[in-house]
């Protein structure tokens, strides 16, 4: 969660857009952390219960995130056109990709769709790879708030780690393990923290 | 949380679809300009920007790249209309980004509605 936010505030941390625009990116940042969490926190032991509860919480706070930008403000939805660039249909796709991670992960289709535990787990790491992909690409095309080439680096390198060095964050006990509830209350926190530095009276 | 993950997709899909259903500030998209497309309309307080020097936004004024306003080549012309959104965000953002970021006092830096409810509305 620190990670993710400090990329962001790398460049003009005290240029605010308005408590809407800024508190509604700090959500999806905020999503973002999670991806990048839940990716980090995958390797066994799992307690899988734990992982679908803030899997779901994820999908939830990243659908705050669009919902926010598209109930809001009428114009956002023009992104979405079909001449919208490219990094605006990279993050629908990440969210639909994401609906998609959450359903896989439940036992009724995952019992379905794969034979064997091994099948299912590889197939889930790399759809919730697809996913960071998409939604890093989102953040970095988009611009706002990573202007600079070496935020948008640093930013691959925490996703690169999030996806491929799980076992090693791990085992190495650089990584704690949160409670959902817990990661909620970082969310939600950061995130004020966030709109609230960019909009400080002046 | 399998029902609350499907009214998620629905909803999303929904919103892209339709479009917002709260009751705030619409644009109206339409062929403004002479647009082959329906595009959005813009809104250019052109009396706050007399400080600016005017070959920062006239670029025709030097290069002699075609008369008249802004809009009758970046929204018609086939080979600079494409271009619309990306050189307009870069011009008109940017600016008020960087000038915002040596902590003067300039336009709105990214909500999409503050620019494009157009001039003549609300």
């Amino acid at each position: 969660m620190a990670a993710t936010f400090a990329v962001a505030m790398m460049t003009l941390p005290m240029l605010g857009a308005g408590w809407f625009w800024d508190l509604g990116n700090a959500i999806g940042f905020a999503a973002l952390a999670g991806l990048f969490y839940s990716s980090v926190v995958s390797s066994r032991p799992l307690a899988v219960p734990a992982h679908q509860l803030l899997g779901f919480t994820v999908l939830a706070i990243t659908a705050l995130h669009a919902g926010w930008f598209l109930v809001g403000d009428a114009a956002v939805v023009t992104y979405l056109k079909t001449d919208g660039p490219l990094y605006m249909w990279a993050g629908l796709g990440g969210v639909l990709l994401l609906i998609a991670l959450t359903l896989h992960g439940l036992p009724e289709y995952r019992r379905k769709l794969h034979g064997s535990h091994r099948s299912f787990g590889t197939w889930h790491a790399w759809l919730a790879t697809a996913v960071v992909a998409l939604t890093v690409w989102h953040v970095i095309g988009s611009g706002h708030y990573l202007s600079q080439w070496y935020q948008g680096a640093v930013l691959l390198l925490i996703a690169t780690y999030a996806c491929f060095g799980r076992r090693l964050a791990v085992g190495s006990g650089a990584v704690s393990r949160s409670t959902t509830g817990q990661f909620i209350l970082m969310s939600a926190v950061a995130s004020l923290v966030f709109a609230l530095i960019r909009n400080l009276p002046e | 949380m399998k029902w609350a993950t499907f009214a998620i997709l629905v909803a999303v899909v929904l919103l892209v679809w339709q479009g917002t259903p709260a009751p705030v500030a619409k644009p109206d998209i339409d062929h403004h300009w002479g647009s082959p497309q329906p595009i959005l309309p813009m809104t250019f307080a052109h009396a706050d920007h007399g400080a600016e020097n005017c070959t920062t936004c006239h670029h025709d004024y030097i290069d002699d790249t075609g008369p008249g306003t802004c809009m009758n080549c970046h929204v018609t012309d086939a080979e600079v209309s494409p271009l619309l959104r990306e050189q307009f965000h870069d011009l008109c953002m940017g600016c008020h980004v960087e000038t915002r970021g040596e902590g003067e006092v300039a336009g709105p830096p990214r909500r999409c509605i503050d620019c494009h409810l157009g001039d003549d509305l609300p």
